[in-house]
């Protein structure tokens, strides 16, 4: 009986030991030096992610040890997510590919690791793993990222990567401990229940919740490169290929959300709301996301160069996902999980549209893209459809995760007086959000405008065809039919213990 | 308890002003083992004064030293490919000259 028990709970890790089996067998082409060449170690790891997904899909729901992981239906969301980020950048990587020199299969199975972390994290009910994986992931992209430098100034930007993490990774810790302190107990829930008894029956914790929550805070901002702790992010965006970038833009700051949302939204629940104050950590995070949202829009109108520009506009959609989640109601989870999925496609194209610009250019101002249409008509209308759906355009999937994250936070500042500072956060992202579309037309329109330069060597290779061809058809087809995605991102809510209306 | 959270905040305090001080790798890496001192200092405490059924806090410090070492590794692998590549560019700058 109990052996039956014990396979039925592995069961329930069967994608995980699944890409665990693929990183072995990468890992093992790598030790013993068999030959294989970069198009097929790509296409056996797109497969192996392919794999993974299906089984994600069929693994049924629940617990595989009791209280570290625990199987939800928001975790499955948030492992299919991850997996297609993976897939998009192993499909990219394989189209921008030029060192031959280095072997690609060491390459992917640090890849495969920051996915096998990450999705980990997603199952992660305990203090003790959400902090195991996010710094087993953290580590793999620092390897991930020292793996694809050859000039001597390059390397310091992992070192950098590493210094950063070591000290968000500390920060974190030290507010777990007195997390840990006040609860006696690591994993979430537990935790949730404790500190409130705690909080009901002694009073005297003011100051020690109020370390933990700005300790936490301030680690995963560092870890995610949220203003004002930008400065780090900026250089790898700026320095590291585009295929990683895109991980990190979209998987890395996925992951640190989502630590965000289990250790705040499940594990301080009881910390919410103005009349927690001092210890109010929504008013918090509220500040946060409106320092990210104002400031990356201020930032972003400065900017010559793309991959700049974008870093600044990802610090913004960061902000109106914060948003989305502080609101603290069913539609807030909802809607900050469809945005982390339609924000996903665009970056991931946009990313791909660089990449190809990059190839020819060698370089990423804004006025190498002037008159891309001369180059290209198809990605001049993919770039202006990415960028378009970035800053909230109606039938765009960007249009409706901007407007479900404010109606949610509306939806909060209705509820009570204490809450109408809701109000100038909404205000606040439908402003920047103008100002992002006015900056971001203004860029599409120089793509069709004239240019004396000759039009430049554009080559589409297969795998970047099914990048674009994914990203810029979920883009449009969860803008006009979000209901689909919507309801698959209805299951964060439920698994967060929000009652489903 | 005090006595310890209060030495754990100190040193933590220490070793957060190390990293910003410091500018080259081996001194914030010292202020790194300062801040770990401190955090694991921390957990020992909560363990021996307020833990549940389980000694989750040893458990805890275990992970901690784990992923330190891990982080120490890659640390001393990066510092390994950045010396080497400043010792291949100098070949290559002396090529040049010869």
């Amino acid at each position: 009986m109990g052996q039956v028990e014990q396979s039925l709970r592995l069961s329930l890790l069967l994608p995980e030991l699944a890409l665990f089996a693929l990183v072995l067998i990468l890992t093992g082409t790598f030790v013993l030096r068999l030959k294989i060449s970069h198009q097929l170690a790509g296409y056996l790891v797109m497969l192996g992610v392919l794999i993974t997904g299906v089984l994600v899909v069929m693994t049924r729901l629940g617990s595989p040890d009791g209280n570290l992981l625990v199987n939800d239906a928001g975790s499955r969301f948030f492992k299919l997510l991850f997996l297609v980020a993976t897939f998009l950048a192993v499909a990219m990587d394989m189209s921008f590919h030029k060192n031959v020199s280095k072997p690609s299969i060491s390459k992917y199975s640090l890849l495969m690791l920051v996915l096998l972390a990450m999705m980990f994290l997603s199952m992660s009910a305990s203090l003790l793993s959400i902090y195991l994986f996010l710094e087993l992931c953290t580590i793999s992209l620092i390897m991930l990222a020292s793996h694809q430098f050859d000039s001597n100034l390059a390397t310091k930007v992992p070192q950098k990567f590493l210094v950063i993490s070591v000290l968000s990774s500390l920060l974190i810790l030290f507010g777990f401990s007195f997390l840990y302190g006040l609860s006696g107990a690591a994993d979430l829930i537990m935790m949730k229940l404790q500190i409130a008894v705690v909080h009901i029956t002694q009073r005297q914790i003011g100051v020690i919740i109020l370390l933990a929550i700005a300790a936490i805070l301030s680690g995963l901002m560092l870890r995610g490169g949220m203003i004002p702790f930008n400065a780090w992010m900026h250089d790898l965006h700026k320095n590291l290929p585009i295929p990683t970038v895109a991980l990190i833009a979209t998987a890395l700051v996925s992951a640190v959300l989502l630590a965000f949302a289990k250790i705040f939204i499940n594990g301080l629940f009881a910390f919410y709301g103005p009349e927690m104050n001092p210890n109010d950590w929504g008013r918090l995070v509220a500040f946060v996301a409106f320092i990210n949202i104002v400031f990356g829009t201020v930032q972003m109108l400065r900017q010559k160069d793309i991959m700049s520009m974008l870093f600044f506009s990802n610090i913004v959609q960061v902000g109106f996902i914060l948003t989305g989640m502080i609101s603290m109601n069913q539609h807030g989870l909802q809607s900050a999980g469809f945005y982390l999925f339609s924000v996903m496609f665009s970056l991931a194209g946009i990313y791909a549209v660089i990449g190809l610009v990059r190839q020819s250019t060698n370089s990423t101002n804004l006025g190498d893209f002037k008159g891309l249409s001369k180059s290209s008509m198809p990605l001049a209308i993919l770039t202006t459809v990415y960028l378009m759906s970035l800053a909230g355009l109606p039938i765009l999937a960007g249009f409706v995760a901007k407007f479900s994250v404010i109606d949610a936070a509306l939806e909060t500042a209705a509820v009570d007086k204490l809450y109408h500072w809701m109000y100038l956060l909404a205000g606040a992202g439908i402003v920047c959000a103008a100002i992002m579309l006015f900056k971001f037309v203004k860029f599409s329109i120089a793509l069709f405008g004239r240019t004396e330069k000759s039009p430049l060597p554009i080559q589409f290779p297969a795998p970047l065809i099914a990048v674009f061809a994914i990203t810029a058809l979920a883009t449009l087809f969860f803008g006009i039919f979000p209901d689909a995605l919507l309801s698959l991102a209805s299951q964060i809510p439920q698994a967060f213990g929000f009652i489903i209306e | 308890m005090f006595y310890y959270l209060s030495l754990a905040a100190a040193l933590f305090a220490i070793g957060l002003y190390g990293v910003f001080a410091r500018k080259n790798l081996p001194g914030k890496i010292v202020s790194f083992f300062i801040m770990y001192n401190a955090v694991i200092l921390n957990f020992a405490a909560f363990n021996r004064f307020v833990r549940g059924d389980a000694p989750i806090g040893l458990v805890f410090i275990v992970l901690i030293l784990v992923v330190f070492a891990c982080q120490l590794l890659c640390g001393g692998l990066l510092f390994r490919q950045w010396r080497s590549q400043i010792r291949e560019s100098e070949d290559n700058s002396l090529q040049i000259l010869k």
